[in-house]
């Protein structure tokens, strides 16, 4: 991958690790109802923006944000930013309680991204998924495991999860397959 | 109960409370949805592939509500019909609603299917017999649904 290509991905990443500090920030401070409720609000207005740029309308905001942090390889325009919508609201909704909500919430924002930023430097290819690389497993659990101070121990097990079916070579995306895995681990202990 | 849900559920539209009460016939939101399936969806592959999508949204949501056992709102307190006896969380009809809405987002048509799955699914809340959560989750259920089948068709193809 160039510099260029690289500094565009961490910049993506960042957008996605903020975008879980700011509903971990509305679980605690709006509620688990009323987060949800935004999400799903910016889902359904999200939609109608992916619609809008599939007949070929330019949307401004929309566009600039496409031009400098979606991936060049992404089939439809904000297909990746819904599937995280729908991964968080997903977490919100299922979750028991607010700190499982939060604590899976940060699971999946700040291991998913520093896995992706890890695993593009990395060297050692994962044995049952050859376009992943350890570091990136690695670095998931790693920067997931501060969600112990949110849920408990708990976190450290979907950790775990997370980095193990993250690295899966899956159809589905991340954002959702890593939240449906620990919110089923999760009901299970 | 939450403020969201009960917002809604407070409102008094006669003419909304009884579009609400026939889209909450199972048999006739049902031919609904195929109805506008059939008429605005040429293709009798993709109609196919898009009545999977709804059946596999609905037997996804009647799963997790014996899954996650919540009960209806209107337990507590009464709506304005009566109360279904099955659980709540999630929505069924929201599912099948927002299922068929992402069938057309590359679509002209997506905006009236839009605000068509929104009614229903916020029709739901102001009944009183689901909250906003459980609706929500259909919005959920709907994508994960779609892309199931979307992996399946494309295996078997």
């Amino acid at each position: 991958m160039d510099k260029k290509e690289l500094k565009r991905e961490i910049g993506r990443q960042a957008i996605h690790l903020l975008i879980g500090l700011l509903v971990i920030a509305g679980i605690f401070y709006i509620g688990q109802t009323e987060t949800a409720f935004v999400l799903g609000t910016i889902l359904i207005l999200g939609t109608l923006v992916i619609n809008w740029k599939m007949l070929g309308s330019q949307v401004p905001v929309a566009d600039w944000f496409h031009e400098r942090f979606e991936r060049k390889a992404q089939r439809l325009p904000g297909y990746g930013s819904a599937w995280y919508i729908i991964g968080l609201l997903f977490i919100v909704l299922f979750a028991k309680d607010p700190n499982s909500a939060a604590g899976i919430t940060f699971i999946l924002a700040s291991g998913d991204a520093f896995s992706t930023v890890f695993g593009i430097i990395g060297k050692r290819t994962l044995p049952y998924n050859k376009k992943k690389h350890l570091e990136g497993s690695i670095a998931f659990v790693i920067f997931s495991l501060p969600a112990y101070f949110i849920m408990g121990p708990s976190a450290i097990i979907l950790a775990f999860v997370g980095a193990i079916v993250e690295g899966l070579p899956f159809a589905y995306d991340d954002n959702i397959s890593i939240p449906i895995a620990c919110m089923f681990v999760y009901y299970l202990l | 109960m939450d403020s969201i849900t009960t917002a809604i559920a407070s409102l008094n539209f006669p003419i909304i409370t009884e579009v609400s009460i026939l889209l909450d016939g199972t048999l006739f939101f049902g031919v609904c949805l195929l109805a506008l399936l059939a008429f605005f969806e040429p293709r009798n592959e993709k109609r196919l592939k898009v009545i999977r999508v709804m059946i596999l949204a609905f037997i996804l949501a009647i799963s997790l509500k014996e899954i996650m056992k919540v009960p209806r709102p209107c337990m507590e307190i009464p709506g304005k019909i009566a109360c279904p006896e099955d659980y709540s969380f999630p929505s069924s009809h929201a599912a099948v609603a927002f299922a068929l809405m992402i069938a057309f987002i590359n679509k002209p048509t997506y905006p009236f299917f839009l605000a068509f799955a929104v009614f229903v699914a916020l029709s739901r809340v102001y009944l009183g017999v689901h909250t906003i959560d459980d609706v929500l989750a259909g919005l959920v259920i709907a994508p994960i649904s779609y892309k199931m089948v979307d992996v399946l068709w494309t295996k078997k193809n």
